[in-house]
This record gives C-alpha cells, structure tokens and sequence, in this order.
C-alpha cells in the first residue's frame, strides 16, 4: 500500500512543472497589461510603460520566469497587484466560499443523486424510471446561470425566503452563511447530481446482473439488504470516480455560480484576475488548483485501493 | 439566448414581481445605504487611476480644493477663495478655515501643496494642465500660491477635474507614497473609509467633523451632509443578479441597469430609476495614422455610409436613451459645447458613399475592426457598423477580444483599422485625451492647426473667448473625421422608493441623500 501511495505521489511532479510554464507562458503572452489596468482607459502609453517598469513587466520573458520559479522554489507565489496581498493568502481567502459552496453543493447532489439512481436501477424501465431519464437529462442540459437567476427569481424576490446573492463568512455567522449559501449550493448541487445520478444507475444496473447477486437472493437476503449491501458496495467504484470528478470541478471555482450569486469564490479570483491581467494570482491559482485536483485524485484513487484490494495490486 | 430576451423570459421587473417588500427590505440596516457598483474597484487612490469606479467611491472620501456646479462652472470646494494674478502666472488659494482631515488632523496649505506635487506628477489632466507650472508654494498655513511661466486656462479647471482628481490628503500620505499608490486613506469627504474588502464591498461611514458649505447644494459643489451614517458598496458585476437584490431589497441603489430593462423596472411599484444625462459618448476610431483609413477620403465615404440612429438604438436599446450630437463637450456643458460639424454626420448615404469610396481608391482592402463584448453597447454597435460598411462594399473583419486584449491591441497601429470607446465627462476641452496629437492617443491622428488652437485655448483665460477657438477646434476635427462619434449614450440606475434626494450629476454620489424605510 505504502510503495502505491509514493508511486502515485511521485508521479504528479511533471504535471505541476507542465502547468508552471504553460500557466507562465500563457499569461504572459496574451495581449494586454495590468499596468493599462490599473491606469484606466484614458492612461498615456508614458505613464503605462513608467508603471510597467516598476513592475518588473518590462524585463526579458525568460528573466521574469527565472525569476517567478525561484521565487516560487521558496515558497513565494508573489503578490497579487490589486489585491495588494500574497497570492497565497488571497487564494486561502477565496477557497473559503468556495470549499463551502462545494461541500453543501456536494452534500445536496449525493443526497439527490444516489437514493434516485437506485430507484431509477430498481425500477429499470417503469415510469420512475423514466421520470428519472428526463429530469437528469434536464439538469444536466441546464445552464447554472439560468437555474441561479431562476432559483432567485423564484426563492429571494417573490418569496423573500432567501437573500438573492452575497457572501457572510462562517467565521462571521454561521447562521447568515448557510442563509446565502442555501441556494448556489442547491442550484450546483442538483445540476451535479445528474451526473452522479446516472452513473449510480448505469453502475447498479451491470451490478445487478451479477451471479453473486442472484445468489445472494436466492439464500434469502431481503431485496433491500442485497441492494444496499451487496451491490451498492460493488457498484460504488464508478460513482466514487464521478463524485471525485464534480468536486474537481467545483472546488476550481464555479465561476457562473459564483458569479449569479455574487460569491467572492475562486472561480471569481481568477475570472477578476485574467480581466485586469493580475499574472502573479492567475498563475498562483492554477498552481495551487492543479495541486488540489492531483491531491483529490489521490484521495478517490486511494479510496478505490480501500474499497476494492484488486486496484493495489495492480 | 441573449441577456434582453433571458430578461424578459424571467419578467424580471415584470408585473409578478413584489418590488423591495420582501422580509430582507425589513431587515436592512435603518442607517445603511446598500449600493451595487457594476465594476470591481481597482484601486481607490483618486491621483493614480482613472477608472470610473474610483471616482463613484472616491468622491465621497475624497474633496479638491474647487469643483463643479450644476451648470458646469467652477465651485469652491475646499478653497475659500481663489485668484489669478492680472499676467495669468500666478493663482492663489486659500482654504476655509476649521477643515479637518479623517484622522483628525487640520487641513492646511502644505497638505494641499504635497498632494498637487503628487497628483501633477501622476495624472494626466494634472501633467498637461500644469506643464509649465514652475513651484506650488505654501505661503502661510491656509493659503497657497502656484507659479507657472505661461498663462493657462486649463489650471482652475484641473483642480476642479473629478476624474483623476486633485484630491487634498496629508502630506504624509502623500510624499510617502510619491509614484506608489497611497496605502492609507485619508481625505477630508463627508464620508470615511470604513473597510474596504477587496473585490467584495466598501464601507464608508459618516465622519463626523465634516466641515460642510453653507452654499445650497449644485452639482457637486455647495452644501454636502451624510444624512446616511454608512454606505456599502458592494461590487456584483452580474447586471440580472444586480436587478434581483435590488427587487429583493438587498440593495437599496443599483448602478449600471441596462436600458433594455428600462420599461419593465420602471413598471414595478417601489422602484425609482434615475437616467444619467450626460454621461459618456460612444466613439469609433478609425486608424488615420496606418491602413486604409489613413486616406482622408475613405474615412469620409465610411461615415458617409453609416446610420447613427440604427447603430445608437442597438447600443442603447431604447430611442430615449441617446442623442445624436456633434459635440466633443455634452451639450449641458453650455459654454463649451458646440454644433460644428453637425452637418457630416448621420448622412445615412450608402449610394453616395459607395461611389466616394471608389473615388478614393478603395480596392476591397481588408478593415478589422477591434471589439469586445465586455462592453454591450459597443459590441452591438461594432456589428451594426460591420453590416452598413459591408453594404457599401467594404471588406470588413470583426475581431473580439476581452477588454485588456482590446487596449493592448489598439496600442499595435498595424493591427486594426476601427476601434470603438466611449469617453466621460470632460470638464475643460484641454483635458480630451484624443484631440490633441501630443497626447499620443491609438489612431495617430495629427492637426497641426488644431494642436495651435488648443494651445491658444490653454493659455486663453478669458472664458468667451476659449470657447470660440473651441467651437474652431471642433469643426477642423469633424472635417477631419478621425473619429466617428456615434451618440451621447445615457446611464440608468435605479433605487428602492426608499432613497430620497439622488441627484445625478456627472456620476453617483449619496450626499444630501436619505433613507426612509
């Protein structure tokens, strides 16, 4: 087990050395300047190239890279320009929302996603079964801004139930925080329960086909116990991998969610910094996000060695 | 689906909406402004950037020693008095007595005069305005005196400049930052910094020692009270999610509602808008300096071409949202703004321009046109432009960019034909960034005779007498045609009922503004 989770670990330093120089490259060479940014509009070229200057923007792309990564060896991911704050500490202050939102978002699909998908299994080819086909397939066509601007529409301005957007830190009130964190979560949550929806389905259905399951039935093991217990277990592998997959995909920021709902989460940071070019933070959150996503792919694959002995010997 | 059409397919605004009656409009703070700004603030130092959204919160912190009323004249403002010596070489100020910064601190001449060495150092209204200003001198504790080699019109109306403007702030604060932004914030405003959470909200509260004008309010100038003990800014840059918190009650004032939403917001019970006349205009530049447009006569045969009407009803979406205009200065700016060179717009002429560009040797070159959908009305404005060019034979390229891709792109002469902005308010035709050649704005347009006249302009204090040899300056440069400027374009922002006593004037400001929930 030891040698597999060295062997897995090990493997993710070429990744983030890839993604350091495209992520350095890519900032770097597309058009515009923070300098312009923060000068606005009106700015003469003088005063941009003058600002520029103090920001180190004017040195040799490959004198600015060494220096980035040797900067970053020490564990310095710069300053971010605007935010006048360590990339490191406005990544931290991002993740909060976002971790947040992810977890209630995740909580909301599992607790959707998996009781239908058995249903959906057990009912294979009867009307719940069909009403199931048609709601994943809606929420997972559905744009999250349309659901979000829905969702306020319909729960903040005519009920009044719940605040239309913002942000309360938990730290703050924990009470108001889960107020407004109540309907992003729910919106994120039920479009990524579809997909975890039907992969529950399709994972117990082949399942269910399986011998040791009639076996299982015909010693006498009530339907529910089999279902629960014999094949949820056996079926879990594949669900696991797309409930990994959505947390990637929302811990990296749900940059239309948070946006509707006015979140100041990753996905906003990063949005925020690509608009006024702040290089050091749009590199640093990738970063920082490459190694979130490797640490949770980690996590799922060990998880796989937990659950099925098979994988580790592989 | 477009942002309109997903608009009105939620109503938002529509008739089953319950306007700011919900419990949240209960629950807001009694003594609390909540104000949606539509963009991020990039930084809050008013000597450092131009951007719009410094000087919406900046105003309220931040005070010059003299501004603008309602009928665009100069005001004072922190100066009690001010003066210009019979040769136009030296102005005088003097400050009103008892003015105190937010830290408590006296105001006096040597703050103002470390924050105009700052600020002339730094912005681009203050480098020009004070070109040939030799000392900024303190001569006692409230009065100050500045020296210049030439006589400038421009001067007053520098320090009355709202954008980039010549805030007064400690000396400190001012020689420790030098070219650096400022990192405290201290003005002398009816309001303070409370905090400021970057990205997310600003919160300002009333400061108490504000030393206010008896003058009655106009424009900016005059008597200002926080009536509101606190104002919060909040940054949400989504317009619909803007709209909703506003019906919710979250905000009690939202910036930035696009007029196509006009009909439906004004529809709902509780809801005042506001439509901000003048605010900025939308330009088309065309590339004199490379390519096909540097060719006078095809610039003119394009403009010849195009129907301003169709192209400013697509960016504005409502026809009471606009206004045709000549001027370079609004019309409201009544002493500057002129009708030279009304004739050659609008021509709505595709026939005639069809044949004038044949005329002008036009052979089917390609044109790119630079633009970006960050900015709606322009990026309609840049396909409605695109089609009436491509009716009269001109082979056309849109390329769409973000925004910083735009500005980093226009700087490059060989790389676009057309570009579109849109400009603010000038306080004083010296400070219009693209008219004067020296200014090196994108599109290398060069007057020799129009750069005279500016210059006579500057050093013309007479005011009557600046503004004939603008009206000139104006009709060379429409003869020119190195810009199109296709409309004045209004701003729309609306308030729960619950707001009393907004007055738009060049932009939001809160002042003299009360809450009655």
């Amino acid at each position: 087990m030891l040698a597999y989770v060295l062997k897995r670990t090990f493997s993710v330093v070429p990744v983030f050395l890839v993604v350091l120089l495209v992520s350095f490259l890519l900032t770097h060479l597309t058009p515009g300047d923070p300098a312009r940014v923060i000068l606005g509009d009106t700015a003469t070229e003088e005063e941009v190239w003058e600002l520029r200057d103090r920001m180190g923007l004017n040195a040799p792309l490959i004198v600015q890279f060494f220096r980035y990564s040797s900067d970053l060896l020490q564990g310095d991911f710069g300053d971010s320009v605007f935010l006048k704050i360590p990339v490191t500490e406005a990544f931290l202050q991002h993740l909060a929302p976002t971790v947040s939102l992810t977890l209630l978002a995740q909580a909301v699909a599992i607790v959707i996603a998996i009781p239908f998908g058995i249903l959906a299994a057990m009912k294979r080819g009867h009307w719940p079964d069909h009403l199931f086909s048609a709601t994943v397939l809606v929420g997972v066509s559905i744009p999250s801004f349309w659901l979000g601007l829905l969702v306020i529409r319909f729960f903040a301005v005519q009920l009044g139930w719940l605040p239309a957007g913002g942000y309360v830190p938990m730290t703050e009130d924990p009470w108001a925080h889960l107020r407004y964190m109540i309907l992003p979560a729910s919106t994120l949550g039920f479009i990524q329960s579809a997909l975890i929806a039907r992969m529950t389905r399709s994972a117990m259905l082949e399942v269910m086909t399986q011998n040791y399951i009639r076996t299982a039935r015909a010693k006498g093991t009530s339907r529910w116990r089999v279902i629960l217990i014999h094949a949820l277990r056996n079926a879990l592998i594949p669900i696991l991998t797309s409930i990994g997959l959505s947390l990637t995909i929302m811990i990296s920021g749900s940059t239309i969610t948070e946006a509707v709902f006015n979140i100041p989460g990753v996905g906003q940071l990063i949005v925020n910094a690509v608009l006024r070019r702040d290089y050091e933070v749009i590199q640093g959150a990738i970063l920082m996000i490459t190694v979130i996503f490797v640490l949770i792919n980690l996590v799922v694959d060990l998880l796989y060695a937990a659950i099925n002995p098979v994988v580790r010997l592989r | 689906m477009n942002r309109r059409e997903l608009m009105k397919f939620f109503g938002i605004g529509g008739a089953m909406a319950l306007g700011g009656n919900s419990a949240f409009a209960q629950s807001a703070a009694a003594d609390r402004l909540s104000v949606a700004l539509a963009v991020n603030l990039p930084s809050l130092d008013p000597h450092f950037t131009t951007a719009v959204v410094t000087r919406q919160i900046g105003c309220h912190i931040y005070e010059t020693l003299l501004t603008y009323n309602a009928d665009y004249n100069l005001a004072p403002m922190l100066a009690e008095t001010w003066s210009t010596s019979e040769d136009g070489l030296t102005t005088s100020v003097t400050l009103r007595p008892g003015l105190r910064f937010h830290d408590g601190s006296p105001v006096t001449a040597m703050d103002a005069v470390a924050s105009l060495e700052r600020w002339r150092g730094l912005s681009t209204v203050g480098k020009s305005a004070f070109a040939d200003v030799t000392a900024i001198t303190a001569v006692d504790e409230r009065s100050l005196t500045i020296t210049a080699t030439a006589a400038s019109s421009a001067l007053l109306e520098a320090l009355a400049s709202p954008t980039q403007a010549a805030a007064i702030m400690p000396a400190a604060v001012a020689r420790a930052a030098g070219k650096n932004e400022i990192t405290s914030f201290i003005g002398t405003g009816p309001y303070r910094l409370q905090s400021w959470q970057k990205d997310q909200y600003v919160t300002l509260e009333r400061f108490a020692d504000y030393v206010a004008l008896e003058a009655p309010p106009s424009g900016l100038g005059g008597r200002k009270e926080a009536l509101i003990a606190e104002i919060r800014f909040d940054f949400v840059t989504n317009a619909p999610s803007r709209i909703a918190g506003l019906q919710s009650g979250e905000y009690d004032f939202v910036d930035d509602v696009p007029p196509d939403n006009f009909k439906t917001i004004a529809a709902i019970p509780g809801i005042t808008t506001y439509i901000g006349k003048p605010s900025r205009q939308n330009i088309m530049f065309f590339n004199c300096g490379r390519g096909v447009f540097s060719n006078p006569a095809i610039r003119k045969a394009a403009n010849k071409a195009l129907d301003l009407d169709s192209i400013m009803l697509a960016s504005a979406a409502r026809p009471d949202f606009y206004r045709i205009d000549p001027g370079l200065m609004f019309r409201e700016q009544t002493l500057w703004h002129s009708d030279a060179g009304a004739e050659l717009m609008n021509l709505k002429d595709p026939e005639g321009a069809k044949a004038d560009l044949k005329a002008a040797g036009y052979a089917g070159q390609p044109v790119v046109i630079l633009t970006s959908r960050e900015y709606q009305y322009l990026y309609r404005a840049s396909l409605v432009i695109q089609q009436q060019l491509m009716m009269i034979g001109m082979n056309v390229k849109l390329e769409v960019y973000d925004w910083p891709t735009l500005l980093e792109k226009r700087r490059n002469a060989s790389a676009w034909d057309i570009f579109f902005t849109f400009a603010g308010i000038y306080a004083h035709p010296t400070q219009i960034t693209f008219v004067d050649s020296r200014k090196g704005y994108p599109g290398g347009y060069a007057n020799a005779e129009v750069d005279a006249r500016l210059d006579r302009l500057a050093a013309t204090v007479d005011r009557a007498a600046a503004a004939a040899l603008f009206h000139e300056v104006q009709a060379l440069y429409r003869a020119d045609v190195p810009t199109v400027k296709l409309g004045d374009m209004f701003a729309l922002a609306a308030s729960g009922q619950q707001v009393k006593g907004f007055d738009f004037f060049f932009d939001l400001h809160f002042w003299n503004v009360s809450l009655s929930r």
